[in-house]
């Protein structure tokens, strides 16, 4: 008895000296790395993307050499697993800074992930329905009933919801399962769905798929991406913040000017995505307007309506307040320091420039 | 096309001259024609190589089809490589399979000599190196349901055992080996409840750690509760599986079904063997995880429940007392991993009969296990995220995993002697271990525990007398 009392009373003091492990905190004025999560992945789980200033100062290393000099390493963390890997990581305090699409981003917040978004990231672009090559489908409405393939959970997931909204079908007149982009290309080969979003090029080149729609000016389509940062390392490092806002919105500068267009497309083609490919996608398109940073009410607007469609779509269970999510001082401030204040112009809800240019 | 038209019309110049030269023949002595005809020449020939000098001027971004043939042969060339590949060192299978394997090596120490092992040795040792695990399987799918994704699923492996006989020897024994039809969609999203059969021979659906595969198990040594009362042996038999109102949150990709269950009918016998006799035992769990959002720290939450009930032969001299001889095991479990932490608890208690002295009556004894362990780990192992970051190399993050395990069992709780165990508890074991795991590449950890075995009694049934000991486990296990 008294051995087995003994053995309780052991059992016990470790448990309480296991949950006891204290997390220590470092009390110095520089974090000793800055972890950036990037939802997306290059071909093949390749550790470089393309599309966005973001992930263009990734290609450039940007971040890097503006931190060399204070020894702070910047660490890129590229997720195959898209957003949702990035709240993972970030439920996990593996990352500080995250880039991110609408609704991994809302769903995030709506569970309680605690961050601020500090500028958009890339906005606007084409998005195209592509079917397997054998297809008889000429449209959405020829698919109904059929396999369609989304990874749910993603910003992929709203796109669809809209678009079939746009011509009138819903989510239950088709079959729609999820799948990684990865997955749903190869399933379009194989003919183990009707068809996904997703890009085309390489896919048609193979001949195995063909596009049944490409709408390239339907602004309200494709939602903004975000660029955010943890509220407990913003409110310890306001000034890496603002250094890290600064070097991006730099970049972003860079990707918004028309003599760097090729030169993004190429640095791009190491994600594996072909330069001819970027070209086709982004061709006809204001890099202006694509790489905007700005929290404007285009932005703003957008998202809103993405989460009440999460609401809407029950991906999201409670309500996401957009307004008290933004943290627009950093941008502020670094638009001012770059002299950069009305480079960018200030679009409304609905995409349209407000100062009535085209 | 430009350089022909300049020569032809060249050609055509001298031979207007040649007629008109012809014209006024009669005119002309024979040597001024021969002159005129040699500066034609020379005018033709000049031109002629003016023509050759000029190179082709191609502008350097268009291919040319000497580019063409080129990338095509090396296309050819790429294609001719991959299926001599295929064809020459490539394993094929009628069906998608794919290879897998777990072992294990060991080296451990105690400060107590013992001749454990099967034989075993005629002299103490207090050290030895072992190979405990070896096996190698294979798994895939027989039949792909493309549109729904009911798939028929396949799965057989080997594992080898030491011979109880002296030699070198060593036996292949067959472990899994059954056939699993999916019920509901595989493909369709986390959404859909899971709901399956699996028919052959399988592990048992019961408490924690008796259901996990060889890899998976947290320490080097198994729960003695889960091990002395053969939950670990695999059985024959048809189990369906399922799950009902499942959690999903997408923003993590994380999905908690509200409750599991498992209800399936096996032999009742171990591994390997047909029935022993006209009884089956059915087997059963129920498991609850709170539904809550990956971020929540309640996630993974999970409170189960099992059983298992079967009938024995209870035998005194190789002839049979009793052929519905009880053989029940009840469980309880709760298990909570929230990286960094965790915790896992499982109760499981046995009732068998056993025939008492040398009589023909039998008696139940009772057994029962605690088995509390706890862990905390130092890295990225365990975040999916993390795993799967994308790279260029064979980086993979590294965990360290120290832990604590607390494993009681006491075998027969009755007052007499029945099974081999004395009653009131007397050959109860207490395993306190403090070990660490160090995930230090993508399959494969190093596990190092220092175990205290705590005897109840010192005697043993037959009177022998066994000590308190302490071991040192140190162990790799690598996975394929």
């Amino acid at each position: 008895m008294k051995k087995a009392l003994f053995n309780w009373v052991l059992a016990v003091a470790a448990s309480t000296a296991f949950l006891a492990l204290p997390i220590t905190a470092s009390a110095e004025d520089n974090p000793k790395e800055i972890r950036i999560g990037i939802s997306s992945a290059g071909v093949g789980g390749k550790p470089k993307v393309g599309y966005s200033s973001v992930t263009t100062a990734h290609l450039r290393g940007v971040l890097e050499d503006e931190f060399k000099k204070d020894g702070i390493k910047v660490v890129w963390r590229l997720f195959p697993g898209a957003g949702p890997a990035t709240n993972e990581a970030f439920s996990n305090n593996q990352v500080d800074f995250g880039w991110h699409g609408d609704l991994p981003a809302i769903i995030g917040r709506s569970t309680g992930l605690k961050h601020k978004v500090i500028f958009a990231a890339g906005r606007f672009g084409p998005l195209y329905f592509v079917v397997p090559a054998d297809s008889q489908a000429k449209s959405l409405a020829d698919l109904k009933g059929k396999t369609i393939s989304t990874f749910k959970g993603t910003a992929l997931q709203l796109q669809q919801s809209r678009l079939f909204k746009k011509y009138g079908l819903k989510e239950s007149d088709f079959r729609v399962i999820s799948q990684d982009q990865f997955s749903s290309r190869t399933s379009l080969s194989t003919g183990d769905i009707d068809g996904t979003i997703t890009s085309p090029w390489t896919l048609e080149a193979r001949g195995v798929a063909k596009r049944i729609l490409e709408i390239r000016d339907d602004k309200t389509l494709v939602a903004p991406l975000t660029f955010w940062v943890g509220e407990e390392f913003e409110k310890k490092y306001p000034h890496i913040v603002q250094r890290v806002t600064t070097a991006l919105i730099k970049q972003a500068h860079w990707n918004s000017l028309e003599e760097n267009r090729e030169a993004q497309y190429k640095l791009w083609a190491q994600s594996g995505v072909p330069y001819l490919d970027w070209k086709k996608d982004w061709e006809g398109y204001d890099l202006k307007e694509r790489h905007s940073p700005l929290l404007d009410e285009n932005y703003i607007a957008s998202m809103k309506q993405s989460a009440a469609e999460a609401k809407e779509f029950k991906l999201i269970r409670k309500d996401v307040d957009v307004d008290s999510w933004l943290e627009p001082k950093y941008l502020n401030t670094a638009l001012k320091e770059l002299n950069l204040e009305g480079f960018w112009p200030e679009l409304d809800a609905q995409g349209n420039r407000k100062d009535g240019k085209k | 096309m430009k350089h022909n038209y300049k020569l032809a019309k060249a050609v055509t110049g001298a031979l207007l001259v040649l007629s008109a030269g012809a014209s006024s023949a009669f005119a002309a002595t024979n040597e001024e024609l021969e002159k005129q005809l040699e500066a034609l020449q020379k005018t033709v020939e000049s031109l002629k190589q003016q023509v050759q000098s000029q190179k082709v001027a191609v502008p350097e971004n268009i291919a040319t089809q000497d580019d063409v043939e080129g990338v095509r042969a090396d296309l050819e060339n790429y294609k001719y490589d991959e299926s001599r590949l295929r064809e020459r060192s490539t394993i094929k299978s009628t069906r998608d399979s794919t290879l897998f394997g777990v072992v294990q090596v060991r080296a451990q120490a105690q400060n107590e000599g013992t001749t454990a092992g099967n034989p075993a040795p005629t002299s103490n040792r207090s050290s030895t190196f072992d190979v405990p695990t070896a096996l190698l399987g294979v798994r895939g799918n027989l039949y792909r349901d493309y549109v729904d994704g009911k798939n028929l699923d396949y799965q057989f492996s080997f594992t080898y055992s030491k011979r109880a006989t002296a030699g070198a020897t060593s036996d292949l024994n067959l472990a899994d080996a059954f056939l699993r039809y999916n019920f509901t969609s595989t493909n369709g999203g986390p959404e859909i409840p899971r709901f399956n059969v699996t028919f052959g021979q399988q592990l048992l659906p019961f408490g924690q750690e008796a259901q996990s595969p060889e890899d998976l198990r947290p320490t080097i040594n198994v729960s003695q509760a889960s091990g002395r009362l053969g939950l670990f042996t695999r059985q024959v038999g048809a189990v369906i599986r399922g799950d009902v109102a499942p959690f999903v949150d997408y923003g993590a990709n994380y999905r908690a079904p509200l409750a599991e269950y498992a209800l399936g009918v096996v032999n009742g016998n171990v591994s390997n063997k047909v029935d022993d006799n006209n009884n089956k035992a059915i087997i059963g769990r129920a498991a609850f995880t709170l539904p809550v959002a990956y971020n929540s720290w309640l996630r993974e939450l999970k409170a189960g429940a099992s059983f298992y009930k079967g009938d024995k032969n209870v035998q005194l001299a190789g002839t049979n007392v009793d052929s519905h001889g009880k053989n029940d095991r009840y469980g309880f479990d709760i298990y909570y991993n929230h990286a960094p932490y965790g915790v896992t608890y499982e109760y499981i208690q046995g009732r068998d009969d056993f025939q008492v002295g040398a009589t023909n009556t039998t008696k139940e004894a009772k057994s029962k296990g605690h088995t509390l362990t706890l862990f905390y780990t130092f890295g990225d192992q365990f975040y999916n995220s993390i795993k799967s970051v994308a790279k260029f190399d064979d980086w993979h993050p590294q965990s360290i995993q120290p832990f604590y395990r607390y494993d009681y069992f006491n075998p027969n709780d009755s007052n007499v002697t029945l099974g081999g165990s004395r009653g009131k508890g007397d050959d109860t074991v207490t395993v306190n271990t403090l070990g660490v795991n160090w995930f230090f590449a993508q399959t494969t950890k190093l596990q190092v525990g220092i175990n205290h075995w705590n005897y109840e009694t010192e005697k043993t049934l037959t009177g022998a007398k066994r000590k308190d000991f302490t071991e040192l486990q140190a162990q790799f296990q690598y996975t394929f």
